[in-house]
């Protein structure tokens, strides 16, 4: 008999650790937590959970703090990534930059007016703002802003934004070693950054300031650097500064923050810019596609971005709608490693480094499809073998296949050129025809291929699709050739792209058709040293005109510069465009009412226009 | 009984050295960590102060006691991806990782070993056959494939379960019953395979042949003498299973260890990398432990000196 309880009291052991574990479990211990009483603004700590609007069951039960309130507006949101809660643009990485600023939580210098799609943005009006005004002084060659005075930080102690808050963010975000986005996008441009009798005073580079730096800077991209507090890195270091989650000015308030998994945040309905209507905004991370597909659904979280294909089924399931967000993106690649930069033209390879240094640039027998610039054999050869790659790809099948027929696989050249353009030339796209392939190859001397490498970015989805990349990696495997996949964080591998390291294939997006084609600064478009490049630099003649379309008033001539830059990457196929993909979020029917932002990249954003049915 | 464990510590203790330096040689092999740092405003000196500050100015040996030795307090270094102490990021994760562990090894059990010893005792009869049916599906079901199907079951169609996430106890079934599937029916097959040896054997049946209840026979006499290859197997299953529950944690969204160990390789993230495996070995190390010392009390035949 004594064996039988040595049984039951083992089996009753493993049942309550178990159980005391998953009873516990909201008391986890998290990455960041907000302060307790922090901006006298925010409401309660947890935000209380079930309303007519709410999601039906989340981690925290309501518990006795909940505020008595009759109706709530609270929304979750599923996404694939949550990433770690850093607050200082030096330290931002690649893929997880903009969801800081986008996601509601930090603010940019500039906020551009909704547009509707196509993304068509008034670039010199920008809606309220941090800088309230702006001086240009041609002759000096400097910039000075002026800034909105009662901009509050989430925590008083940090007081309100300032020209030295200003000035300190974005030397922060020019910082050596800095691993924002747009760092070598500001050096470009900017000799120093100072505050000076509460204004923001920007020394220019003798190519001259930016010319539209108000778009630059603005939500239009989703990469302008965050504002933060120059006072709570003073008081409280950098470590613990960087992950305060009241270094914010946002319309959004994050009170939990755990990497991988949750935000949790509420609404600061005192908000300088656009109170929101939300009292409550959790992000949840599922990694899994047809499981955030489920949960929307299911009514467990309420808005979602989900592949075009999951789109279709989430709507039709759940009675909910989908929303496009932003531009349709060119799914394609960048055959990398054609740095052709004769010279550093730009002066951006940094004092006491060699401006020749471009360790990718190996035009051998292995990297086949890297040309050599003035060597005509060598150039021709790459060319074809580039060319071969494209015309092993289906289009038309990988829409299908992938983006469930919503996207397009009709021509679409970099930059977003298409037929009905006037710049567009039929020797840019590259149809579907193994045939032709196989025969570019032979000419090429590949005749059973190659080893490509290929690098496809697991992790910035709303960029580029790893699900595309792949079916790209197999019609090149079908057409003969031996495909090596790197699926390295696009974070970890961006220093490769700034310090022409790059020589793979690498899967990447282009502008979509809709995207404005008389751009200033056409910026991540015009690859050059000391920035992000996909793998390739411009011969020098080229490569002077960046500066001189940064500083070109003119819409027409801009447009012209353009096409003569980015149709050089198409005359010479080193980026190939298969489909445009049309970004989409699905939302639950709970939704009454989103009005997100029209980027050029299909980030999400204003959740403070977000209304819940009540 | 004394030596044993001695000996075992030590041999554990080696395993863990072992681990440490084949964990700190690849991540060297991998390239010099500053690479992660660059751009081109990266001059000789600043080169060289990252360097004197993550210690690589030192020689390779020197290096590898540094960090070992900080290793040993728990101190892996800073991540480079979320900017804060490894130790911290890790530590965030143990706990979660426990639950979902003790879920899925909960799941096995309870299932595994009472159908276990039902086919087994009715051997040939139809709680045979489903117990051996269970085994053969529950072994071939892949746990990406049963996670999504029991998601669309319980979750989306009869709506009884949350899809995924951490949560209050209905969010363990999904992942705990995934997690368990196949170890339960290992379980099934090792149960029945070990209990149809032992009820063969002389002594159950002079038991029988002197009158004493059947289920006395089972419980006290043969389903203890048959615990020997599932205990080994669960020692195993736990370290497995606080180590290699990625596929799981990914479907339900289980902010565990093994996606953030994989994570950390996406990210090139050393010393998140280094602090998981050297974790790792550690959970390999005592689990293995407590199944030795586990034998002895199975087994009284056993002697572990």
């Amino acid at each position: 008999m004594k064996h039988y309880i040595k049984l039951g009291l083992i089996a009753f052991g493993l049942f309550a650790v178990f159980a005391f574990s998953a009873c516990s479990s909201d008391e986890e211990t998290t990455t960041t937590e907000a302060p307790a009483p922090a901006a006298k603004e925010a409401p309660a700590k947890e935000a209380p959970k079930p309303t007519a609007t709410s999601a039906p069951k989340k981690e925290a039960p309501a518990k006795e703090e909940a505020p008595a309130k009759t109706v709530t507006q609270d929304v979750v949101i599923g996404v694939p990534a949550i990433c770690p809660p850093i607050f200082n643009n030096r330290f931002l990485t690649g893929s997880c930059f903009e969801r800081v600023q986008m996601w509601g939580f930090t603010e940019g210098l500039t906020w551009m007016k909704h547009a509707p799609i196509p993304v068509q943005v008034d670039e010199d009006v920008p809606e309220k703002s941090m800088v309230e005004s702006w001086e240009h002084d041609d002759t000096a060659n400097t910039l000075t802003w002026t800034i909105r005075e009662g901009i509050k930080f989430h925590n008083p102690d940090f007081g309100t934004v300032d020209a030295e808050d200003i000035a300190f963010s974005f030397n922060e975000a020019m910082a050596e070693g800095s691993t924002f986005n747009r760092a070598g996008q500001l050096r470009a441009w900017i000799v120093s950054i100072e505050a000076k009798d509460g204004k923001v005073f920007i020394q220019c580079k003798d190519t001259g300031c930016q010319k539209d730096w108000i778009r630059q800077q603005s939500n239009y991209n989703g990469q302008t650097a965050s504002i933060t507090s120059k006072d709570a890195f003073d008081q409280l270091g950098e470590e613990a500064s960087l992950a305060d989650l009241d270094n914010m000015t946002g319309p959004f308030r994050a009170t939990k923050w755990v990497a991988g998994s949750t935000i949790e945040s509420v609404g600061v309905k005192d908000h300088w810019r656009h109170p929101p209507h939300l009292d409550s905004m959790t992000f949840v991370e599922i990694p899994e596609t047809s499981v955030r597909t489920a949960a929307l659904v299911n009514g467990e979280i309420h808005l979602s971005d989900l592949p075009p294909k999951f789109v279709a089924e989430a709507v039709e399931k759940s009675g909910g709608s989908a929303q496009q967000i932003g531009g349709g993106k060119g799914q394609g690649w960048f055959a990398s490693g054609q740095f052709w930069a004769q010279t550093d033209y730009l002066g951006a390879a940094g004092e006491g480094n060699d401006p020749a240094a471009r360790p990718g640039y190996m035009h051998d027998d292995d990297h086949p499809w890297i040309g050599e610039w003035g060597n005509d054999e060598s150039m021709e050869r790459a060319h074809k073998i580039r060319k071969a790659m494209g015309h092993m790809v289906d289009g038309e099948k990988l829409n299908n296949a992938i983006f469930g027929g919503l996207g397009s696989a009709a021509p679409l050249a970099y930059f977003g050129w298409t037929p009905d353009m006037p710049e567009w030339k039929d020797e840019w796209f590259i149809d579907y025809d193994p045939d032709k392939a196989q025969a570019l190859l032979d000419e090429a001397g590949y005749s059973d291929c190659f080893t490509v490498p290929y690098w496809i970015p697991p992790d910035v989805t709303v960029v580029i699709d790893p699900e595309f990349a792949e079916a790209v990696a197999q019609f090149w495997s079908d057409g003969g050739c031996k495909v090596e996949i790197e699926k390295t964080a696009y974070s970890a591998r961006r220093p490769t792209l700034v310090s022409r390291d790059l020589n793979v294939f690498f899967a990447w997006n282009t502008a979509g058709a809709a995207s404005p084609k008389d751009t200033n600064g056409v910026g991540p478009w015009v690859p050059r040293a000391g920035s992000w490049n996909g793998g390739f630099e411009f011969p020098d003649e080229l490569g002077k005109l960046h500066p001189v379309i940064d500083a070109e008033p003119d819409s027409d001539k801009r447009r012209a510069y353009n096409e003569q830059v980015t149709g050089f990457v198409a005359d010479w196929h080193i980026f190939i465009s298969k489909v445009e993909s049309t970004p989409y979020w699905a939302l639950h029917p709970t939704v009454a009412e989103w009005n997100p932002y029209q980027g050029n990249i299909p980030y999400f954003g204003n959740p403070q226009t977000i209304k819940m049915k009540e | 009984m004394r030596t044993f464990i001695i000996r075992r510590v030590i041999y554990g203790l080696a395993v863990v050295w072992l681990v440490s330096f084949i964990v700190f040689g690849l991540s060297r092999a991998a390239g010099d960590p500053r690479d992660l740092y660059i751009d081109e405003y990266t001059t000789t000196e600043s080169w060289e102060a990252m360097g004197r500050e993550m210690g690589l100015d030192k020689p390779l040996i020197v290096q590898y006691t540094l960090w070992f030795g900080n290793a040993l307090t728990g101190d892996f270094g800073r991540s480079m991806y979320h900017r804060t102490s490894a130790r911290a990021v890790i530590g965030e994760r143990i706990r979660p990782t426990l639950e979902l562990t003790l879920g899925g090894l909960f799941f096995a059990v309870i299932t595994g070993f009472p159908l276990g010893v039902l086919s087994a005792v009715r051997r040939g009869s139809v709680w045979d056959y489903i117990g051996r049916t269970f085994a053969l599906y529950g072994q071939a079901l892949p746990a990406f494939w049963l996670g999504v199907m029991l998601i669309l079951i319980f979750s989306v169609q009869l709506k009884w379960l949350p899809t995924s996430q951490r949560g209050d106890w209905t969010h363990f079934i999904l992942p705990g019953i995934t997690l368990g599937w196949g170890a339960s029916a290992a379980f099934v097959r090792l149960v029945r395979s070990s209990m149809l040896e032992v009820l063969d054997s002389e002594f159950v049946v002079l038991a029988r042949a002197k009158g004493v209840a059947t289920r006395w026979i089972v419980w006290k006499h043969a389903f203890r003498n048959a615990l020997i290859a599932p205990m080994t197997f669960a020692g195993v299953l736990l370290a497995a299973y606080l180590t290699g529950t990625v596929v799981t944690e990914t479907v339900f969204a289980w902010p565990g260890l093994g996606r953030l160990a994989v994570q950390s390789v996406f990210n090139n993230d050393f010393p998140i990398m280094t602090g998981v495996v050297m974790i790792f070995a550690g959970f390999f190390v005592i689990a293995n432990f407590i199944v030795d010392l586990l034998y002895s009390w199975a087994d009284p035949r056993i002697r572990l000196e």
